[in-house]
């Protein structure tokens, strides 16, 4: 299959940006460890309805509403966001959103915490 | 002296493969004839060549050619004499005294009512009616064209001048040659005989190159562009043959074959270009199941790991018509290049669907290997650059990689099965998941896992299970559905049954 369609790029003045998967990640991790997990859980749940229908605008919303907390450790996370955030082609964003929704799973309680 | 001699013709073996398949099928005919009749092995033929190689063309061959023959195509055999101990006592190095003195004793010891019989039965038949193989020929007409092939003469014989469907059943015939427009004419067998003096004895020799399988008219080679190896290969075939009396696949005989040479001779180069070639004639030379089956170097090298040949070496049951299952054996499959993805694919469908028995290990085998290779050449490609060390790297970095991947991914895919305690929920999750992957769609097989994984808390948060589920599918766009098949495979409940 042809690469492009996957690692879409955005093009910020002359250079181009490509999905740093792992680090998105590691932002996610970051600011989600500290929060509950039935809290998590319920993001979790309203994000994947908003993939499984490509509705980018909806995860988004969503996304957004929950990080929009400047008290909270969510800077990594919205630095990363301020990188990448546009409308992507399905292939692309398929790859951002379930990074970002792994992510999360990964900071629930009772596992081992990533370090 | 002499041994310097020795060591030097080691070195370098005055018979060498050409790279053109037809020449070296016959050179390799050529040593077998002379190994059968002489009881030489190609060092010894090579040391004799490289001494005295006219006796060797021109006094040992003919008197061992007519001798095969016959011995091949007559009932009584008894009284043949067998030309072993005899030596060629011409000390001159004339190319004719040599063939006057071995002619000589081909006329005293098998010429009968005026003509020697050479006949074109068995694996002859290669050669029907071809020159001195007619009936009505005389010695002294025979002799002639004897003198021809040898290039003691100048060719006369329309069939020999051209080199065409006459000399070799594999080229067209004279008027369809395609390269006509250029060159007037098909090759002619004296140009080839300017690059190669002995090329017309190695056109008759072409058939005893091959070893039959079935039949006598059902004939196949092993071919690589290494004389010793080709050699080696096609010696142990036979051997296996006939050691081995029930019906096995000519391939896993030969693959059997391949390896054990490779282990003794330890050169991995010889990988390179190996080809299985198997032809069947009928009636009227007409040649029918003609095949040439490559076996690429990246699949030979794989399949030189023990573990994963052992793996590989496994028949399947891969798709049920009419209450009957149909079988694969994968290492064939593999070796042909082809996807084993759809196979274990289907695999693992029937063993949800009817309960078969669940081969894990082959299965996960199979995957992985075919995920790295696509990986492998997706890296290549990507990197596009002659000058970088990964252009030279050999396949050995590739296999490693493979077996860390077989760890890595047995013991974290495997985690999946805490997903649930009840093994009917497990085969749903396993079905739905299939079901995504059918229809290659990575969304809904993420969704699906992620919907059911987010239920239980401490499994999702498994960072073994986590990061492996990330790395292989959610950032992998080569073979995630491989990765993924793995994961759903994980579900099957038979899949303990090892």
């Amino acid at each position: 299959m042809n690469e492009n369609v996957y690692y879409w790029q955005k093009v910020v003045g002359d250079k181009p940006l490509c999905l740093d998967l792992q680090k998105i990640r590691e932002a996610v991790i970051n600011g989600f460890k500290n929060k509950s997990d039935n809290y998590k859980q319920k993001l979790v749940y309203n994000l994947l309805e908003t993939i499984r229908n490509n509705d980018q605008k909806e995860f988004f919303y969503i996304l957004l509403k929950a990080i929009n907390k400047p008290k909270e450790n969510y800077k990594e996370l919205w630095g990363e966001l301020q990188k990448t955030y546009d409308v992507m082609p399905e292939e692309a964003f398929i790859n951002f959103a379930y990074t970002i929704i792994i992510g999360i799973m990964a900071t629930y309680e009772g596992g081992e915490k990533n370090e | 002296m002499d041994e310097n001699k020795t060591i030097e013709n080691i070195k370098n073996p005055p018979l060498q493969f050409t790279g053109n398949w037809f020449i070296d099928a016959g050179i390799l005919g050529f040593v077998n004839l002379m190994e059968e009749v002489y009881g030489w092995d190609l060092e010894k033929l090579q040391e004799m060549i490289a001494k005295e190689p006219e006796k060797v063309y021109y006094g040992y061959f003919p008197i061992a050619f007519v001798y095969y023959n016959i011995l091949k195509n007559t009932a009584t055999t008894n009284n043949l004499k067998c030309p072993k101990d005899y030596v060629i006592t011409s000390a001159a190095y004339n190319k004719n005294v040599i063939f006057e003195e071995s002619w000589k004793f081909i006329e005293n010891n098998y010429s009968e009512k005026g003509r020697i019989p050479l006949s074109s039965k068995g694996e002859f038949y290669y050669f029907f009616n071809f020159l001195f193989f007619q009936k009505k020929l005389k010695k002294e007409k025979q002799k002639e064209c004897f003198k021809q092939i040898l290039g003691l003469e100048e060719v006369k014989e329309e069939v020999l001048i051209w080199l065409d469907k006459t000399v070799n059943k594999f080229l067209p015939s004279e008027s369809k040659f395609f390269n006509i427009y250029y060159t007037k004419a098909p090759l002619e067998l004296s140009a080839l005989q300017n690059i190669i003096p002995q090329s017309a004895i190695f056109i008759l020799t072409f058939p005893i190159g091959f070893i039959s399988i079935r039949s006598k008219k059902d004939r196949t080679l092993f071919y690589s562009s290494n004389i010793e190896f080709t050699y080696k290969v096609n010696k142990k075939i036979q051997n296996l043959l006939m050691r081995r009396r029930e019906k096995r696949s000519i391939f896993a005989i030969s693959w059997s074959a391949i390896i054990d040479t490779l282990t003794e001779l330890k050169s991995q180069w010889a990988l390179e270009n190996m080809y299985l070639i198997s032809y069947k004639i009928g009636k009227n030379q007409e040649l029918f199941n003609v095949e040439f089956i490559g076996i690429p170097k990246l699949q030979a090298s794989i399949l030189l790991d023990d573990k994963i040949r052992e793996n590989l070496n496994k028949i399947i049951q891969y798709r049920k018509i009419k209450d009957k299952f149909d079988e694969l054996w994968l290492l064939e499959e593999f070796i042909k290049g082809k996807s084993l993805f759809p196979i274990i694919l289907s695999h693992v469908t029937l063993v949800l669907n009817d309960d078969i028995y669940f081969n894990h290990s082959a299965c996960l085998s199979s995957l992985i290997v075919e995920a790295n290779i696509l990986n492998f050449k997706d890296v290549k490609n990507n990197k596009k650059s002659i000058f970088s060390d990964c252009y030279f790297d050999n396949y050995k970095s590739l296999l490693s990689e493979i077996k860390k991947d077989i760890r890595y991914s047995s013991l974290n895919a495997s985690i999946i099965n805490q997903i649930s305690d009840d093994s009917d929920t497990k085969k749903r999750i396993a079905r739905e998941l299939i079901n995504a992957l059918k229809a290659k769609d990575k969304n809904m097989f993420l969704y699906i896992l992620l919907k059911n994984l987010n239920e239980k808390k401490k499994l999702s948060a498994n960072i073994n299970l986590n990061n492996w589920i990330f790395n292989k599918i959610i950032d992998n766009n080569t073979s995630f559905e491989i990765y993924g098949l793995i994961l759903a495979m994980n579900l099957c409940e038979s899949g303990k049954n090892e």
